[in-house]
């Protein structure tokens, strides 16, 4: 085995080191505390908020209606969900183009539920220091005592988020009563354990190895990245070579570049990497190494930003450019599919009709020689209002309606399948399988309407 | 195995297949009732929530049982001497 070959096959097989990241203040740490703050009080408040007398959020799977204030989408609006799951992958790629990985540090749930778990983690056990001799060498009792405390706190919060997450499926006012009383039922259960049990484990245990081993977008973001790309970057060139020295040394008399090798850049990081290596694909843009250092310079009286947000051109003294072919194409995409789904949406029709022939009968001969058909019909009335609908046949000339169970008339946000029955006579068939198209208009708007393809089997 | 950290296999195993369950529950049911399956399957149909959930398990598993394929076939073969 070649040396190199040996070196890499040990760090491949490396066993994971536990990480002990140390607390950081600074400009980067309040914006992602900020951020925490919002995004969890969205997560956790959004089910409790009301809208028209019912919640305002909520994806009743049960029903298969998802409720957002006060507009309700259907299984077969999934196409606007598809757009916009598109519209989030593309914002994505555009800040990274522009801005390297600002979604996993500052937005990605598993870095807000993360710092939070280390907040928790910090309350109990202290600073990075503590907790390292804690594992070290505490006494049994006192790691028994601390460590469940920790681990109750987390379950306690997990349990809570596991709720919160099946509150936005199933009404959780309702749910809360269930849950007070015990009575939960045995999936609405399941779920608020198994979505519980992820966030622990995830927050708690995996915490960076969801980012180097689970996140899809870690391993690919790199190709939205280019040398115009602002990313967070450690400028060897002020730094190196790196160097203890004391506060009133000249840096220059010893041939020592403006890092002190203090190590504080590698002890803040969640993912435990040395940011002077170099742009590395475990770093998560969280931007804690840069608070940290700009602290040290200021201590240092140093100019800040040894480690900064940049990009590799004006690292290397060229020019940077916002405008780029890569940033200018994303946003005509993004901007061309977000305007695509708005009108799509904007205009989608508010009726849904669906045509199905009875199977049983092929079709019957009256007595008087005409030929009938069997048809439920399927209305669902996406508006907010009650609708009466008119419906006409057209394909077959003598063509006759017959309904069964009449008028149509489908209250709002609701579904209704009515029995039909078409009756021709024989003398206008043209052949055994004729092609006829069923009109449906609501009567009370002229703008509501839907025509849908249906077949009518003669002899 | 194959060269990488065990952690790392299990979780390609484990994720990959949770995540494909997840969208492929969520692309048939924009389109089936699960009511219509549960009465085909004989159960009690009024339980959406169950057969959205079986529905997944069910997907995760036939997900888990092709990645294991995958990796099967993903060991190295031997080759001889002379390649």
């Amino acid at each position: 085995m070649k040396p190199e070959e040996s070196t890499l096959r040990q760090e491949l097989y490396a066993k994971r080191q536990k990480i002990y990241p140390r607390q950081v203040s600074g400009i980067f740490a309040s914006m992602r505390i900020t951020a925490v703050l919002v995004l969890l009080g969205l997560y956790y408040g959004l089910p409790w908020l009301r809208w028209d007398g019912q919640q305002a959020i909520l994806f009743d799977l049960p029903a298969r209606q998802f409720h957002i204030l006060g507009l309700t989408l259907w299984p077969h609006d999934f196409i606007y969900l598809s757009g916009l799951l598109i519209i989030a992958a593309l914002s994505l790629f555009f800040f990274t183009a522009l801005a390297g990985r600002l979604w996993c540090g500052f937005a990605c749930p598993q870095t807000v539920w993360t710092e939070v778990f280390l907040w928790i983690e910090r309350l109990v056990e202290g600073e990075r220091n503590q907790r390292m001799k804690l594992d070290k060498k505490g006494s049994l009792q006192k790691k028994i005592l601390l460590k469940s405390l920790k681990h109750s706190i987390w379950i306690i919060l997990s349990a809570w988020t596991g709720f919160t997450f099946v509150g936005y499926f199933t009404p959780i006012t309702e749910l809360g009563t269930k849950l007070l009383s015990f009575s939960t039922g045995p999936w609405e259960t399941f779920w608020i354990f198994f979505y519980g049990f992820a966030t622990y484990g995830n927050a708690g245990w995996m915490r960076e190895q969801v980012c180097i081993y689970m996140c899809p977008y870690a391993r690919f973001q790199s190709a939205m990245i280019d040398s115009d790309t602002l990313n967070i970057v450690y400028d060897s060139g002020r730094g190196e070579p790196r160097g203890a020295r004391r506060r009133r040394d000249d840096p220059g008399e010893l041939g020592l570049g403006d890092c002190i090798d203090c190590q504080l850049c590698v002890q803040v990081c969640p993912t435990g990497i040395d940011i002077r290596n170099g742009l590395q694909y475990q770093c998560i843009g969280c931007a804690a190494c840069i608070d940290v250092c700009n602290t040290i310079m200021g201590k240092m009286k140093y100019d800040k930003g040894l480690i900064r947000y940049t990009t590799e051109n004006l690292l290397h003294g060229g020019k940077s450019y916002l405008l780029r072919p890569r940033v200018i194409i994303y946003a005509i995409i993004l901007s061309f599919s977000t305007g695509l789904l708005v009108h799509g949406f904007t205009t989608r029709n508010s009726v849904e009709l669906d045509i199905s022939r009875d199977r049983n009968v092929l079709y019957r001969e009256l007595e008087n020689g005409d030929i009938e058909n069997h048809y439920n019909l399927k209305i669902l009335n996406k508006d907010r209002i009650q609708h009466q609908y008119g419906l006409s046949v057209e394909g077959i000339e003598s063509a006759n309606l017959k309904l069964d169970n009449g008028p149509l008339q489908v209250a709002e946000a609701d579904v209704h399948t009515f029995q039909l029955r078409v009756i021709v006579s024989p003398a206008s068939l043209r052949s055994r399988v004729n092609a006829i198209q069923f009109k449906l208009w609501a009567l009370d708007d002229a703008s509501i309407s839907i025509v849908s393809d249906a077949r009518f089997m003669g002899p | 195995m194959l060269g990488i950290p065990t952690r790392q296999v299990i979780i390609a195993l484990l994720w990959s297949s949770f995540l494909s369950a997840g969208i492929a529950c969520g692309l048939i049911f924009a389109w089936i009732d699960p009511t219509v399956l549960l009465d085909q399957l004989g159960l009690d149909s009024s339980n959406r929530l169950g057969g959205y959930s079986l529905a997944f398990f069910f997907l995760w598993l036939i997900g888990i049982a092709n990645v294991l394929i995958c990796l099967f076939f993903l060991r190295p073969v031997s080759h001889s001497k002379n390649n």
